[in-house]
């Protein structure tokens, strides 16, 4: 258990900044998401947490003491590797017990933990198995019970579910957030690109691109209220439709060249019936029937590419001329700058 | 011969290592049966089996040196190996922990002296060595072989040690560094056991060249006490009568143990090897 505070981080390669000033608390027991694309520093940002690279700046503080300059091993912390990182010549067990031993633990004491993990995580059966003698899945589950056996105050997982196919990756996502349940104080610290991971696993999300914190709060709190531009395509998918806008009194419009930027999520757009305030409309270029919905691809009359998540079952044809409207209140506003601006009614 | 049939084009190939079989095995199979022979029937019947198999060839031979000689030849051997070993795999991780550290030209600097160190041929410096032996007090000693072989080993032994370590993922090394290992900690946890195949190999191949050196062996040990079985056998000729039913059973001891390695170590001694070969 312990809450961890990011004051002013900055990590440069030469004269390359890729981290520029990252301010962040996490309270004890939560379970934080990076995400961001891929370069914006977020597997940067774990690796000197787990004191893997060295601060260029700032204060890492774990638990109510500096750890700048505090070895990994003595930092409390145990990290799940997206490859995994079992020790190929050693056997489940020994791969847990592994850093246990170095630590100077007592006998009895590791083979008490790595027995309670074992049977916590269903590994009883494949202790003296080598990791090549496993399925991915299973050495995924070896490797985060390398992590909890250490007792951790922050557990790190760098994209743990990349490498494990759609069917694994959801069973794996699903075991960690029962351990995050199971484990109440457990501090964690998860990296991905996948934004499904971020949303179903995240206490809170930090969006970041380009060495910077975007914005941070709860998955719902970035899906309705996106800080700016960035996190706002960034979070959902399909990404949110961008157009040129003005305000007209107290309503925002539609209108090329306007300075503001009106934001559409695709699945709060729907055919406007007949009599109702079209928001956009445009020739459907392409229909994906996903069954359950139906993504339509349209352009407007300027060209610009739009997306619509409509129901599964919509009547909507290639290059039908298509009217589109969403409720006032779904609409996002971003001024020049990209940022929020407040929900227009 | 099914194979043969479905895939015809392999016939040269086959015919290829077969020939190629038969240059290897038919020496052994002269050299082990003549030293069955006495004297004259190896020069009345060379090719044939021996007509009484002389097991005392192989006790003369033992009897008259080639057990000192033997054991010379496994210290001087045994010393090789694992002075090699242990140079070879400092120096492999050295540079690897370099390059991924970003000192990479540092390492390729090491890396061509190892290249330069593989053209560097045992006759050129044959004078320069036996003078620096003698101001180092080494000629005359085992210690003379040891750390001459070792050198002509380390920079091929570098080279295939630091192709089998730049496939160890970076992650490991991560990992061993949150759970708590020096950098030689990880050497010893990590990479070594995972690099079993090709120490291995190294391992045979130096024992190879040890086993069977010639030329530094007689012009940097004098004492017959000190001598390898390669220089050892040398006293086994005599300029009026030579015994070459002794003689020959000494070559097959002599031979022994590196074919006996060999055999035994073929598994390892391939894929190591491959490895040694594809990743570099």
């Amino acid at each position: 258990m312990a809450q961890l505070t990011l004051t002013d981080v900055r990590k440069s390669f030469g004269t390359l900044e890729v981290l520029k000033g990252i301010d962040l608390t996490i309270a004890s027991g939560e379970l934080v998401v990076f995400v961001g694309p891929s370069g914006c520093g977020k597997s940067t940002l774990l690796r000197l947490i787990a004191g893997l690279d060295t601060i260029s700046a700032g204060t890492l503080d774990i638990g109510g003491q500096v750890v700048n300059d505090v070895p990994a091993a003595k930092r409390g912390i145990a990290m799940v590797f997206q490859s995994y990182a079992l020790y190929p010549h050693m056997t489940v067990r020994r791969n847990m017990e592994f850093g246990l031993k170095m630590a100077g633990l007592p006998r009895p004491e590791i083979e008490r933990r790595v027995m309670q993990t074992a049977r916590m995580l269903k590994l009883d059966d494949y202790l003296d198995r080598l990791p090549r003698q496993l399925s991915g899945g299973q050495r995924q589950r070896v490797a985060i019970g390398r992590a909890i056996t250490r007792e951790p105050r922050v557990f790190l997982f760098d994209e743990p579910l990349s490498n494990l196919d759609a069917a694994l990756r959801v069973a794996t996502r699903v075991e960690i957030a029962a351990l995050h349940e199971r484990l109440p104080g457990a501090t964690m610290v998860y990296v991905t690109l996948d934004q499904v991971e971020a949303m179903t696993l995240a206490d809170r999300i930090v969006v970041m691109n380009a060495g910077r914190i975007e914005q941070v709060g709860t998955p719902m709190d970035l899906y309705h209220r996106p800080a700016n531009l960035f996190v706002a395509q960034f979070i959902g998918s399909p990404a949110m439709n961008i157009l040129p806008a003005v305000m007209e009194g107290r309503r925002p419009r539609i209108k090329e060249g306007g300075a503001l930027h009106l934001g559409l999520r695709p699945e709060d757009l729907r055919p406007a019936a007949p009599g109702e305030d079209v928001v956009l409309s445009g020739h459907v270029t392409l229909v994906e029937r996903l069954g359950e919905v139906t993504l339509v691809h349209l352009a407007d009359a300027t060209g610009r590419s739009l997306i619509a998540k409509l129901d599964g079952d919509v009547e909507v044809a290639r290059g039908q001329q298509l009217d589109l409207t969403a409720d006032p209140e779904r609409l996002h506003l971003f001024d020049a700058d990209g940022q929020r601006m407040l929900r227009p009614t | 011969m099914q194979t043969l049939i479905r895939h015809p084009a392999r016939l040269p190939v086959i015919l290829l290592l077969a020939l190629h079989a038969v240059i290897v095995i038919y020496p052994l199979f002269w050299m082990i049966t003549n030293s069955f022979k006495p004297t004259e029937e190896i020069y009345a019947a060379s090719w044939s089996l021996p007509t009484v198999w002389m097991v005392e060839n192989y006790a003369k031979a033992w009897r008259g040196g080639i057990s000192a000689y033997f054991l010379n030849s496994v210290i001087v051997t045994g010393g090789t190996i694992l002075l090699t070993l242990a140079i070879s795999v400092l120096a492999a991780f050295g540079m690897v922990r370099a390059e991924t550290a970003g000192a990479g030209r540092a390492a390729g600097l090491v890396l061509m002296a190892c290249i330069g160190g593989m053209l560097v041929a045992p006759q050129v410096a044959l004078v320069p060595l036996y003078k620096m032996m003698q101001v180092l007090r080494l000629q005359d000693t085992h210690w003379a072989l040891i750390l001459t072989y070792t050198a002509y080993r380390v920079p091929i032994t570098i080279l295939l040690v630091r192709a089998v370590f730049l496939a160890v993922p970076r992650d490991l090394d991560d990992c061993a560094h949150i759970d708590g290992c020096s950098s030689l900690q990880t050497l010893w946890h990590v990479y070594l056991p995972m690099s079993r195949s090709i120490l291995l190999t190294a391992s045979v191949l130096t024992a190879y060249h040890a086993w069977n050196e010639f030329l530094f062996a007689i012009i940097f040990i004098d004492s017959d006490r000190l001598k390898t079985i390669p220089s050892g056998l040398m006293n086994f000729r005599d300029a009026l009568m030579t015994d070459w039913g002794v003689l020959v059973a000494g070559l097959v001891i002599s031979a022994a143990p590196i074919i006996v390695l060999f055999i035994v170590a073929q598994r390892y001694f391939l894929s190591g090897f491959a490895a040694g070969a594809v990743k570099g």
